[in-house]
C-alpha cells in the first residue's frame, strides 16, 4: 500500500447557489485510493457521495461547481485541467458507473455502435473490425452470453442486470486507472449483485484497477472494500481500514449506521436506531453537523470538530469518540 | 387454530391483449400470439393472528401480486383467499366490509402512494369516518393519536406530503393502514426506498406497533437481513412459485432449496468480509417463457433429469417446513 495514490482528493468542495443561500455539498473532503485497492464511500442521501463522484470526472452540472480544493489524478490537478484534456481522460482513464445503466446508455442506440463509438473515439484509427472484436470480447468479460448477438441488441431489450453488466463492460474498455462505481448495483437483485460484484472485484485484482465504490449499504462495503470514508452532511466523519470501520468505528454516526443494520441485531426485538434525520443542507447546525442527533453531544460539540487520528490510518471527526469495542 | 388469512391454491395470469394493428398481423399470417405471465401459480399461504410472515424473492416473482391478491386489490384467477376461515369472495355486507377493513396495505413508493391534494389530516381521516370508525366531529383526535403512534408530530396533520421526508411520508402510510383497525398489514417492500438509518426506525415503528397493537403483517421484501429481523415465518418465491417455507430461525441456520441456500449465501453482510462472490450463474428466466419443470433448474448446481421435466411439489421437509426440490426425494 505504500503506492503512490491514483487519486488523491484534498479539501474538496462543491457548492450550489439556490434562490435559499449556498448548499455546501461537499464541504471539504480529502480522499485518496491507490492502484488495485477499493475505497468504500459510505453516506445516505445528501450525504454528497454522489458529488464527489462527479467531481472527478468533472461532469456537476451548472450552477453546482468545484469551489475549493483539488483533485490530483496521478499528480495532476483535475480541478484545473482545460475541458479538451479532462475529455481525453473522461472514458479512458477514469471510468464511472451510475446506479441506473441508462445514464451511460444511448436508448435509440444499438449497444455495437454505442460500444465502438466509445472505442474509436479514443483510439481514432482503430480498425472497425478491430472494435468490433473488442466489443464482443469486453461483453463476454462481464459474463454476458451470446455477446455476438447481444450487441445487435437495443438497451430496451436487455434486462436491468444485463444493462448493468453492458455500462461495466463500457466503463472498463479502456482498462481505466480508476473507476467511480455509484451503487450500480443498488436497483438489482441479490443474485445478480453478487454476479456484478465478483466480476468487478475479480476485474480490479486483474487490471489494478484503483476503485471507489459509493454506496449507502455498509453490508456490500464490508464484502469489497479494504477502506472505508463515511460521510455526513458533506463532510468526512471518519475514515479509515475496513477492520477499523466495522469493529471499532468511533464516531456516533458510524456507530449508528452499523447498529441499524438488521442483522447486527437479535431477531424481533427495536433496532437500535439513530434519532431524527439529516439535517437541510440550507439549515445545518452550528458546530459538529451529528449534535441534534447524537446522544454523546455536549457544550463542546457546538464547536466544529476536527478530523483527526484517532488511531494509525484511522481518523475520526468527533469531541466524543466511542473507544469501547464494538457489540458483537 | 384457523388462520387470520389463508390464501388457497392462488393463481394469477397477465395477459397482454392484441391491439388492431397485431390483430390484422395475425390475419396476415405473422407469428404474434397473445402473451401470458403466470404471476403468481398455485401458491398457498397462511398467516395466522399475530404472526409476522415474511416473503422474499427477487423481482418478477411474483410476491407483490401475491400481496395485492391478499390485500383484495386484486382478484385471483384461481383459488381463494380466507378471512378467518369464511371465503372473502363469498361474504356480504357488513361481514364483506369487515373482512376488507381487517387486512390493509402499506407501499413501496412513499412519494407514489399519498394523494399529493390531501392534507394528512384527510389521508390518516378519510377512511375511518367513511366506516365509522370515529365520528367526524372527533377525527381530528383520532389523527393526532394516530400520528403520534407512529412517532410524528400531530401539529403536522395540516401539511401537505411533500412537506415530509422520505421516512416521514412512509410513517404517514402506516398511520392511514392503521386507521381502519386493521388485523393485518401487508408491508410490500415498505423500508426498501428509505436510507439505512430511517429504514431502522421505520422497522421500529412495525416492531412497537405489533407488540401494542397485536398486528400481524405479510412483509414482503427482497432484502434477506430485513425479512430475517421482523419475521416469525418465511416464503421464498421464484417465478411465481413458493418453494420454501420454514419459521425464520431454520430457514436462516439451515436453508433446504437450492435457491434458498444461494439468496442466503449471496446476501451482503457487515459480518462478510473481503468475500469472494462465487455467485449462481444466470440470469432470471423471463416470467413469459419459465423454463419446464423446476423453475430454478437451468441455475441449479444440482439439476438432474427429472428437474428439467417435472415441478416438484412443496412437501413437508420436518415439523412446519415444506420444500419444493426433487433432492429431497433421494436417499
Amino acid at each position: 500500500m505504500s503506492a503512490e495514490p491514483t487519486l488523491f482528493v484534498d479539501g474538496l468542495e462543491v457548492q450550489f447557489p439556490t434562490r435559499a443561500g449556498i448548499v455546501r455539498a461537499v464541504d471539504g473532503v480529502s480522499l485518496a485510493v491507490r492502484p488495485g485497492e477499493v475505497l468504500g464511500l459510505v453516506g445516505e442521501s445528501g450525504s454528497g457521495k454522489t458529488m464527489i463522484g462527479l467531481s472527478v470526472i468533472r461532469l456537476i452540472d451548472p450552477p453546482g461547481r468545484i469551489a475549493a480544493g483539488h483533485i490530483l489524478f496521478r499528480g495532476e490537478d483535475l480541478t484545473r485541467l482545460p475541458e479538451p484534456r479532462m475529455r481525453a481522460l473522461r472514458g479512458v482513464r477514469i471510468a464511472m458507473m451510475f446506479q441506473d445503466p441508462m445514464m451511460t446508455l444511448n436508448p435509440v442506440l444499438r449497444l455495437d455502435t454505442q460500444i465502438v463509438e466509445a472505442l474509436t473515439a479514443h483510439v481514432p484509427r482503430m480498425a472497425a473490425a478491430e472494435a468490433r472484436r473488442r466489443a464482443v470480447a469486453a461483453l463476454a468479460r462481464v459474463g454476458i452470453p451470446s455477446p455476438e448477438e447481444r450487441l445487435r441488441a437495443y438497451p430496451h431489450q436487455l434486462s436491468g442486470g444485463m444493462r448493468q453488466r453492458v455500462a461495466i463492460a463500457i466503463a472498463l474498455l479502456h482498462r481505466p486507472e480508476l473507476l467511480i462505481a455509484d451503487e450500480p448495483t443498488t436497483a438489482l437483485d441479490v443474485t445478480i449483485q453478487a454476479q456484478i460484484l465478483s466480476e468487478v472485484q475479480g476485474l480490479c485484482r486483474e487490471y489494478g484497477t484503483a476503485l471507489i465504490w459509493i454506496t449507502h449499504d455498509l453490508s456490500v462495503v464490508a464484502g469489497l472494500a479494504d477502506s472505508v470514508v463515511v460521510l455526513y452532511a458533506g463532510q468526512v466523519v471518519e475514515s479509515g481500514p475496513l477492520g477499523d470501520i466495522l469493529d471499532r468505528a468511533m464516531h456516533p454516526y458510524t456507530r449508528g449506521l452499523i447498529d441499524s443494520v438488521p442483522s447486527r441485531n437479535r431477531r424481533g426485538v427495536p433496532l437500535r436506531q439513530i434519532a431524527g434525520m439529516a439535517p437541510s443542507p440550507l439549515d445545518l447546525p452550528s458546530g459538529c453537523r451529528f449534535r441534534e442527533r447524537c446522544g454523546r453531544a455536549d457544550a463542546a460539540c457546538l464547536a466544529m470538530p476536527e478530523l483527526a487520528e484517532a488511531a494509525p490510518g484511522h481518523a475520526v471527526r468527533c469531541f466524543h469518540p466511542v473507544r469501547d469495542a464494538a457489540p458483537a | 387454530m384457523t388462520p387470520l388469512l389463508e390464501c388457497r391454491g392462488i393463481s394469477k395470469r397477465f395477459t397482454k391483449r392484441l391491439d388492431l394493428a397485431a390483430k390484422l398481423a395475425r390475419g396476415l399470417g405473422a407469428a404474434v400470439a397473445e402473451e401470458t405471465v403466470v404471476a403468481v401459480d398455485r401458491v398457498d399461504l397462511a398467516v395466522h393472528e399475530r404472526e409476522v410472515v415474511g416473503l422474499v424473492g427477487e423481482s418478477g416473482c411474483g410476491k407483490s401480486t401475491l400481496g395485492r391478491i391478499a390485500v383484495g386489490v386484486l382478484p385471483p384467477d384461481q383459488g381463494q383467499v380466507l378471512y378467518r376461515g369464511r371465503r372473502r369472495d363469498t361474504l356480504k355486507g357488513e361481514a364483506a366490509v369487515a373482512a376488507a377493513l381487517a387486512v390493509q396495505m402499506i407501499f413501496q413508493n412513499p412519494f407514489a402512494s399519498l394523494n399529493p391534494r390531501l392534507r394528512v389530516r384527510d389521508i390518516v381521516g378519510e377512511a375511518p369516518v367513511y366506516h365509522g370508525i370515529v365520528a367526524r366531529r372527533d377525527a381530528g383526535s383520532y389523527v393526532a393519536e394516530l400520528l403520534r403512534r407512529v412517532g410524528l408530530d400531530p401539529a403536522y396533520a395540516d401539511r401537505y406530503p411533500h412537506q415530509f421526508s422520505g421516512g416521514q411520508r412512509q410513517r404517514i402510510g402506516i398511520a392511514r393502514a392503521l386507521a381502519v383497525k386493521p388485523e393485518l398489514i401487508v408491508c410490500d417492500e415498505a423500508v426498501a426506498a428509505l436510507d439505512v438509518s430511517i429504514q431502522a426506525q421505520v422497522l421500529n415503528v412495525f416492531i412497537r406497533l405489533r407488540e401494542e397493537l397485536g398486528l400481524a403483517y405479510l412483509f414482503i421484501s427482497h432484502d434477506l437481513g430485513v425479512v430475517e429481523h421482523i419475521s416469525d415465518r418465511v416464503a421464498v418465491m421464484y417465478l411465481g412459485r413458493i418453494v420454501e417455507m420454514a419459521p425464520t430461525e431454520e430457514l436462516f441456520a439451515a436453508p433446504n432449496h437450492p435457491y434458498t441456500r444461494a439468496l442466503i449465501a449471496e446476501a451482503p453482510r457487515l459480518d462478510r468480509r473481503g468475500q469472494s462472490y462465487a455467485p449462481i450463474v444466470g440470469e432470471i428466466p423471463s416470467p413469459l417463457d419459465p423454463p419446464r419443470g423446476c423453475h430454478f433448474h437451468p441455475r441449479c448446481r444440482h439439476a438432474m433429469d427429472r428437474c428439467r421435466q417435472e415441478a416438484p411439489a412443496l412437501r413437508q421437509i420436518a415439523r412446519g417446513r415444506v420444500s419444493a426440490c426433487h433432492l429431497n426425494d433421494q436417499p
